[in-house]
């Protein structure tokens, strides 16, 4: 079963056990009181009872109550929940620390570490994290937790995004999700089948096991199978990609995939540009709203044992806020909702 | 980090195994041994003494020994004016086959420096013929300088978390001639230190690594910025950022859970550290690269030469109109072609009594139809694999455990520069009966600018006896075997093979006239001469 599968239906369930009991940190930041969207001043924030409300409304739970404005919560080192995550989370745990703690670039830098997704759930699991920022669980991941007697709580907190891109000389500007699936099983193989040139198409694929081949063969081909690649689009070290895609002989001809958060870089314009997706581009505000069809997210998790007014709480309740989100904004993330310019 | 005055270096921390370090620090010194033996080509000189102190600033130039110069700061250069290049001619990089040496010796030495922390072991080159003494003089000094403040670095970080009299301690700093062509002179300094506690073996040990780079204007000995490099007003930026982002992608940097980058790619910094040589631009990835994760060893990103090529004017800038600087002419250092080779198919089929491995490749990147209809005649396999495959197994089935052959085809590509192609084809069956063994060689040799073939005495600037120099080279190196492994004498000399022969940078393999097989025998280029070599004389 794919790890997103697996993680969806188990995220369901989750969710339902933490409504029901009231000890999810949407739930209990739900309980404080005013409607969401007020505006504070000073170090004062809402919380994101929005967020919370999107998640929760995907899997068909009630709407949270709404919640009152949500005070900046004062660490220091010594109190601040012990945080573990991704690579790509790390900027945000970084501008988080750095914030709460009043820390330099630097001093954040030093003071935050990352051991990279499944190894800060098993910190997580094992006591040695107190909230780890990440992407899905993978099902060893949730069975690790069940065999410890622990019950995550998964919530979003960024939003994500897998984007294909072309040559920016490409003349295709759009694709379906069907064709961008046909392409991948081998069914179209020619340009011009998609509105393009009379040329083949290369589709770049990833190595196994990779982040970006997990999330292709999860979220876009759901259960498909990719047709094999040819030697040359395919090598471990992927070394003939950039030939293709930005050589000056067949660089039209090339499709490849990545997530946006790497791949909105500005350096890309010159060479290649993001495919869009029935007929809708990603860009924040797409993605955001979920406007774009590959959306996806990086998560706060924590032990649902946490306790209600615990550092990790403080610290998500936080980071949920106008003011958290704008600080992921700030820090290259695209935020659960658009909370600035 | 900032006193040496040169690129900024990046310290790199990491606590690993110590099996793991001794792997990481061969991988590196590897690399950086096969730059350096590229790199540095001359002659035998003497050993020069210590020379003093001095400094040298990117940006600015090469400092003397005295004091005062250390102590101020040298004021950075401008990067070329706008007419700085108006005299300039400077070719389009398509049309560009060479570029020439700088007349310089290189000579590898090394020193082992005891101190209160062990040995510092020193290897670095010995520069010699410049003609400004001062220059080449405070060269030397930078060199060795460069090498213990970067050095001293290191120990200093790890006396920041821990006592070195405790451990022990390897370090190592290594200097290499990366570049060295054109009046222009770039040099790596990669160090690392090695530490951990022998009475514990089995504790991790510390490994602290560093590389940086500097690029010299061997006409001043001022030292270069990145935009130096580049014609006035080049995008060069935008160019090396694109090319960066989509080697992220390729090499999977880009990956949501990989351990190389943590945020998008930041383009190029205005300090970058960098090195040039004629692979192409090296990026060094450093602490001001704060988007990528220290990987433990440097990080370099090679920017191709083709990709930059039509930007460039480091071939030019300090080359044009300037006088003599050195004590000996350079020679001509062959640019790659455009054309590239490439693996398309591979079968291997490796069983107890007989292995198969078929490679087929392709050129891509030129016109001619005259070369690829040589290449498509020459570069696939006449070996029938299917059979051979046929009676390995039919053999197995009769004597099961038996040795068998193996079966081989293979292209291997000697020169692929300065409008030059040299390659060799080789089909090969080798079995348990050595007698019944064959091998078929072939040799394709082209003129990419005349579009033709070449034979061997194209390769020599006309009027020279090459014929004679190769014999008497043969001999006089003795290094050359028959077959048969005994030493060719000068019995054994006969006319060369006009057609059958292939050459690489370094030297030329030739066969005897009338013998068939893959009896070639090879010869440096400097036992031949280099100003012989049509390839690389400057009379051409």
């Amino acid at each position: 079963m794919s790890r997103s599968t697996r993680f969806f239906q188990q995220i369901f369930s989750m969710m339902i056990v933490a409504a029901l009991l009231g000890l999810s940190a949407l739930g209990l930041a739900g309980c404080r009181g005013p409607a969401n969207g007020v505006q504070t001043t000073g170090r004062e924030a809402t919380t994101a009872m929005t967020t919370a409300t999107i998640t929760i409304a995907t899997t068909s739970l009630p709407t949270p109550t709404p919640t009152p404005p949500l005070q900046m919560p004062v660490f220091d080192r010594t109190t601040y929940p012990k945080v573990d995550g991704s690579t790509a989370t790390i900027p945000l745990s970084e501008s988080l620390a750095a914030a709460l703690l009043d820390l330099t670039t630097e001093e954040a830098s030093t003071f935050i570490h990352h051991n990279t997704t499944h190894h800060a759930y098993v910190n997580l699991i094992e006591g040695l994290a107190d909230i780890i920022f990440v992407t899905e669980p993978s099902s060893d991941e949730l069975e690790l937790a069940a065999a410890n007697g622990i019950e995550l709580e998964v919530v979003p907190v960024v939003k994500e995004a897998f984007v294909f891109l072309v040559n920016a000389k490409n003349p295709v500007t759009t694709l379906s999700q069907a064709q961008i699936r046909a392409i991948y099983t081998g069914d179209i193989t020619n340009w011009q089948e998609v509105g393009g040139p009379d040329r083949s198409i290369l589709a770049y694929q990833r190595p196994e096991n990779s982040g970006s081949q997990t999330i292709m063969e999860n979220q876009v081909m759901a259960g498909l199978e990719m047709a094999a690649a040819p030697t040359e689009l395919k090598p471990a070290d992927m070394s003939g990609l950039i030939e293709v895609i930005a050589s000056y002989d067949n660089s039209d001809q090339a499709i490849g995939y990545s997530v946006y958060y790497y791949a909105s870089s500005m350096y890309s314009k010159e060479t290649v540009r993001f495919v869009a997706v029935d007929g809708v581009a990603p860009d924040p505000a797409t993605i955001s709203s979920d406007t774009y069809p590959f959306t996806s997210a990086y998560y706060a998790v924590m032990r649902n044992d946490e306790p209600a007014d615990s550092a990790a709480r403080q610290l998500l309740a936080w980071l949920l806020s106008d003011s958290g989100q704008q600080l992921a904004q700030d820090s290259g993330y695209v935020p659960l909702r658009l909370v600035g310019p | 980090m900032t006193t040496a005055g040169r690129n900024q270096i990046w310290i790199l921390f990491r606590i690993s195994n110590r099996t793991q370090s001794i792997r990481a620090l061969t991988l590196v010194l590897a690399c950086l041994l096969c730059l350096s033996t590229a790199s540095c080509l001359g002659r035998e000189s003497k050993i020069q003494p210590d020379a003093g102190a001095a400094s040298v600033t990117s940006g600015g130039t090469l400092a003397t020994s005295d004091p005062t110069a250390q102590t101020s700061p040298v004021t950075p250069t401008a990067s070329p004016a706008p007419d700085a290049d108006a005299d300039l001619s400077i070719p389009p990089f398509a049309e560009r086959r060479f570029v020439y040496t700088n007349g310089l010796t290189v000579e590898h030495r090394e020193k082992h420096v005891p101190d209160e922390w062990g040995v510092h072991d020193l290897y670095f080159p010995e520069i010699d013929g410049l003609l400004d003494a001062t220059i080449e003089q405070n060269l030397e000094a930078m060199i060795q300088q460069t090498m213990v403040q970067q050095m001293d670095e290191l120990v200093a970080k790890l006396q920041h978390d821990h006592d070195p009299a405790l451990l022990e301690v390897t370090r190592v700093s290594q200097v290499s001639v990366v570049y060295n062509c054109n009046h222009v002179l770039f040099l790596e300094f990669y160090s690392y230190l090695d530490a951990w506690d022998d009475t514990h073996p089995a504790a991790e040990s510390i490994l602290l690594q560093t590389l940086t780079a500097i690029g010299l204007d061997l006409n001043t000995g001022r030292t270069l910025q990145l935009a130096d490099l580049f014609k006035y007003g080049s995008d060069f930026e935008e160019r090396i950022n694109s090319f960066v982002f989509l080697y992220l992608i390729e090499n999977n940097y880009d990956d949501p859970d990989g351990n190389w980058l943590k945020k998008p790619f930041q383009g190029i910094r205005s300090n970058q550290s960098f090195a040039f040589s004629l692979e192409g631009l090296r990026l060094i990835i450093d602490e001001k690269n704060d988007e990528f994760l220290s990987q433990g060893y440097p990080l370099v990103i090679t920017v191709p030469l083709q990709l930059i090529g039509d930007e460039l004017a480091i071939f030019d800038r300090y080359w044009q109109g300037q006088p003599p600087r050195f004590e000996q002419k350079g020679h001509k250092e062959l640019l790659a072609n455009a054309l590239t080779y490439e693996i398309v198919s591979r079968q291997e089929d490796y069983q107890e009594t007989y292995g198969i491995l078929v490679e087929e490749g392709k050129f891509t990147g030129f016109q001619s139809s005259r070369l690829q209809a040589i290449l498509d005649r020459e570069l696939p396999t006449r070996l029938d694999v299917a059979a051979f495959k046929r009676q390995a197994e039919a053999a197995a089935q009769q004597q099961p455990g038996a040795y068998y052959g193996n079966l081989m085809h293979t292209a291997s590509l000697g020169m692929n520069a300065g409008g030059y192609l040299s390659l060799i084809v080789i089909d090969n069956i080798y079995y348990a009966d050595p007698d019944a063994s064959q091998t078929a060689v072939r040799t394709i040799n082209y003129d990419l600018d005349r579009d033709q073939p070449l034979t061997l005495m194209d390769l020599f600037v006309p009027g020279f006896d090459y014929t004679a120099a190769i014999h008497q080279a043969l001999i006089s190196v003795g290094e050359s075997y028959k077959p048969d492994g005994t030493l060719l004498t000068a019995q054994d000399l006969k006319p060369l093979d006009e057609n059958r022969f292939y050459f690489d940078p370094y030297g030329v393999s030739v066969a005897f006239a009338g013998q068939s097989g893959e009896s070639f025998y090879w010869i440096a280029n400097e036992n031949i001469g280099w100003s012989n070599l049509a390839l690389f004389s400057q009379s051409k």
